[in-house]
């Protein structure tokens, strides 16, 4: 369904943004994005293979693009890319989560490395500091998040732990550990604040559930359970809260039929919807691969339906555009975002059409 | 613990899986032989590997593209960290037997589903498993069923079918492979979306029976309007088979036989043992489980130790297994997958329908080489908790003279059996650096560099290579 009602709330699916790249136009293994309006900065990992030149040996793709999403699907532009694989300054092994700063910076975390870089908006590099402490354990820091004091925080899959950091890059507190009690972890990965009250919701990937603390990492609440049910949750990626406390979970899904779904939540953890995925058109730069190759479009006349590429495959990040109401989704192994309409304007057809 | 326990259980491990620590060899010693072939053969009683917690690290082994180095990434990472070692041992070997190969596919992907078909029923029905690759779409587009129709009969599937697959040459006729490959016709994969731009699709089995040819056909000797699975059926029913499916599991299990090709001008090197096994494959049904038990329980494999080369998959999994430290999938995948491409065994792409050429064909200069150069880098690693756990354990029998610390070194690689004249020769370089001793830090640091070095040394041996 391109439209979906429920409980008071429309989303109105709009258009597609992407196709698979390892430069310019399209995205590779993305895993996380920023959005600023119209532009949205989106995080690459790329992927890795054999290259016969030893400075790139290991990966391709790992990059920031930047894009101009526009309003209306058509409109996307290519606006530029920075960043690159390597383990120097301004540079990404396992790049994680990403973010838009209070003070106008890209903060991207490292999961690898270990590090959270900061940079401009054109991609100079700034600063890092190291977000995981030397203290015997495994670490990766998996996504990272920016409440509205400035304060970084950062989930770490590995220790299962989650830290805040001052804007300066302080250590301010930390809390969790591997288990599936309240305020314990399984691999957390996703990770918001509530800019209204400083709310923490991070996305328990192994637990099959979102838990949601306050700022200064007291327990208040989970909800989701694992299964494969309306509402239940596999192996959820990421968290978003819309300005009205709606709450949005990037899953995994893995029922067989759609490896990835949207959840949505009312701000007590009640299921509203799942959004599946509907990208029934091509995006303008994938639908320019196909003009350009007589056999992609050959083939795809033959198919009886193209309905598995309208879906969701692993989703990694969900953001809300608050400018323009608007749901975006990083459909990650589709290298594409998918872009929906909250609307609050609907007028719901008549019924007997 | 005697001795012979550990070696017996060294050797099933060798061959039913990919090798295991001297800590596993103790634990399933302790258990007994015939306990753990129960356990083998009966993987549900181990946990899985998670595929999502590899995606999770690397998002590009979900659907990998055609990059070569890419698409075996996922199936290194399982064969390394499995407990159920016997189940991905199975999928390599059907891998070797219904090879088929990304060259032409160019979807590593639905090779890898196919990688996926073996490990749930490599131990099942052999009927079942060659009914599911007969409908398998990369084999369909690996040997042209696609192009098999009603009014124009191409024999490829069906020939390698019957040569490759079941019977092997000399036991059908031309006829036969005329007639096997007309039950085929309509055999074929539905359309799917092309992989660009935005990733790839599953591929999925049709069967157009406007497209398929049910006159009436004559097979081996049985008359009807046969379609595929009647074929099978026929298939599975004649001795022939039996005897080729136990010629190939004993090859791939027991001790090195001729190349394929040469079966039907080359007796096999037991004739009673592939006898015991096509009797348990006929008596069962066709059940591959009750056929490897009969296999792991007998005599002949017992007494095989170190009677076949290892293929280059079983030397890079075995030592990364030996050395440890790979359960996380550190950054490197890729390029670690690639290190059985280098000596000779490109998985997911053999060189063709028949496989690799397996025995003393793995070894020339080049591959040698490779070996060597791996498998002495991995064990010259003292922080790899493998390797480290040797050092301890010989750290604690106290110092040791330059002859007990080789035998020592070589039970703990094995236990490794080398001719007298090897070891006097590793003896002869352990005594250069006299006794090892541990009294100091820096006795340590030098009795573990010493012991790294023996380690090199043994891994470059001749009988390294044997399984």
């Amino acid at each position: 369904m391109l439209t979906q009602i429920a409980k008071g709330r429309v989303y109105d699916y709009s258009h597609s943004v992407g196709r698979g790249a390892a430069s310019g136009m399209g995205f590779s293994q993305p895993v996380a994005m920023a959005v600023e309006g119209s532009t949205v900065y989106v995080l690459n990992r790329g992927l890795e293979g054999i290259s016969n030149v030893p400075w790139n040996k290991v990966a391709y793709g790992a990059r920031v693009s930047v894009i101009d999403v526009g309003e209306t699907a058509g409109d996307e532009e290519f606006t530029g890319e920075f960043g690159k694989y390597g383990d120097r300054d301004g540079e990404f092994i396992w790049p994680s989560g990403m973010i838009l700063g209070p003070d106008g910076n890209l903060y991207v975390s490292d999961e690898w490395l270990n590090v959270i870089s900061v940079f401009s908006k054109d991609g100079g590099f700034v600063r890092k500091w190291a977000a995981a402490p030397a203290d015997g354990k495994e670490h990766g820091i998996a996504n990272i998040a920016s409440d509205s004091q400035g304060n970084i925080y950062c989930t770490d899959g590995r220790s299962h732990e989650v830290r805040k950091f001052s804007p300066n890059g302080e250590l301010l507190a930390s809390w969790g550990s591997l288990g599936d009690g309240d305020g314990e972890f399984n691999s957390p990965w996703g990770i918001t604040v509530d800019q209204a009250d400083d709310s923490v919701y991070v996305a328990d990937h192994r637990n099959h559930r979102v838990q949601k603390f306050t700022s200064d990492g007291a327990w208040v609440m989970q909800f989701g359970e694992a299964g494969s049910k309306r509402g239940q949750l596999h192996l959820p990626v990421k968290v978003t809260v819309d300005p009205q406390g709606d709450v949005y979970v990037a899953d995994w899904s893995d029922n067989g039929m759609h490896p990835g779904k949207v959840h949505v939540f009312d701000r007590e953890g009640n299921f509203i919807i799942s959004l599946i995925g509907d990208a029934q058109q091509l995006s303008k730069w994938a639908d320019m691969t196909v003009q350009a190759n007589a056999d992609y479009l050959k083939r795809r006349r033959e198919v009886a339906t193209t309905e598995s590429e309208w879906r969701f495959a692993l989703p990694t990040d969900v953001q809300f555009d608050e400018e323009r109401s608007r749901l975006v989704v990083l459909d990650a192994q589709r290298s594409r975002l998918q872009i929906y309409d909250k609307r609050a304007d609907y007028m719901v057809p008549q019924m007997n059409l | 613990m005697a001795s012979q326990d550990i070696a017996l259980m060294a050797h099933l491990m060798r061959r039913a899986g990919f090798g295991a620590t001297r800590e596993e060899l103790e634990t399933r010693a302790a258990a007994g032989y015939e306990a753990t072939v129960e356990e083998l053969l009966n993987p549900e009683s181990q946990p899985a590997i998670d595929r999502y917690e590899l995606v999770r690290y690397h998002p590009w082994t979900w659907r990998p593209g055609t990059i070569q180095g890419m698409g075996s990434a996922e199936w290194l990472y399982f064969m390394t960290n499995t407990k159920r070692p016997l189940e991905e041992k199975m999928a390599l070997f059907w891998h070797q037997v219904f090879a088929t190969g990304v060259s032409k596919v160019d979807h590593y992907d639905e090779i890898t589903r196919m990688v996926a078909l073996f490990r749930e029923k490599g131990m099942g029905n052999y009927k079942e498993l060659l009914l599911d690759i007969a409908r398998n779409p990369a084999m369909i587009y690996w040997l042209d069923n696609f192009e098999n129709h009603a009014d124009a009969v191409n024999e490829n599937w069906g020939r390698e079918l019957l040569e490759l697959f079941s019977m092997g040459v000399g036991t059908y006729t031309e006829v036969d492979v005329r007639e096997a490959s007309r039950a085929f016709t309509g055999w074929t994969f539905e359309p799917k979306l092309p992989r660009g731009p935005i990733g790839r699709h599953d591929w999925n089995f049709a069967y157009l029976p406007e497209d398929h040819d049910d006159g009436e056909k004559t097979f081996l000797g049985e008359t009807g309007n046969f379609n595929g699975d009647d074929i099978i059926n026929i298939i599975c029913d004649h001795p022939a088979t039996a005897t080729f499916i136990a010629r190939h599991l004993y090859n791939f299990f027991v001790a090195d036989e001729a190349q394929v090709p040469a079966w039907q001008v080359i007796p096999p090197k037991d004739e009673a043992a592939i006898e015991l096994l096509a009797d348990a494959f006929i008596d069962s049904g066709s059940d591959l489980k009750a056929v490897l038990r009969v296999l792991f329980n007998s005599d002949f494999f017992k007494n095989a130790r170190y009677a076949r080369l290892k293929s280059p998959a079983e030397v890079v999994v075995g030592t990364l297994r030996l050395v440890g430290g790979f359960d996380f999938p550190a950054p490197g995948l890729g390029e670690m997958a690639r290190q059985p491409t280098y000596m000779g065994q490109d998985l997911l792409n053999p060189p063709s329908v028949e496989g690799w050429h397996t025995g003393v064909e793995w070894i020339n200069s080049g591959s040698l080489m490779r070996r060597i150069n791996f498998t002495a880098d991995m064990v010259s690693d003292v922080t790899r908790p493998g390797i480290r756990s040797m050092i301890d354990r010989m750290q604690a029998q106290g110092d040791l003279t330059p002859d007990t610390m080789v035998d020592s070194c070589l039970d703990l690689m094995g236990p490794l059996e080398v001719d007298g004249e090897t070891r006097t020769e590793l003896i002869t370089h352990a005594a250069g650096g006299g006794n090892l001793t541990w009294g100091t830090n820096a006795d340590v640091d030098a009795s573990e560099q010493r012991i790294s070095e023996m380690l090199q040394l043994i891994v470059s041996l001749r009988d390294y290579q044997y399984a």
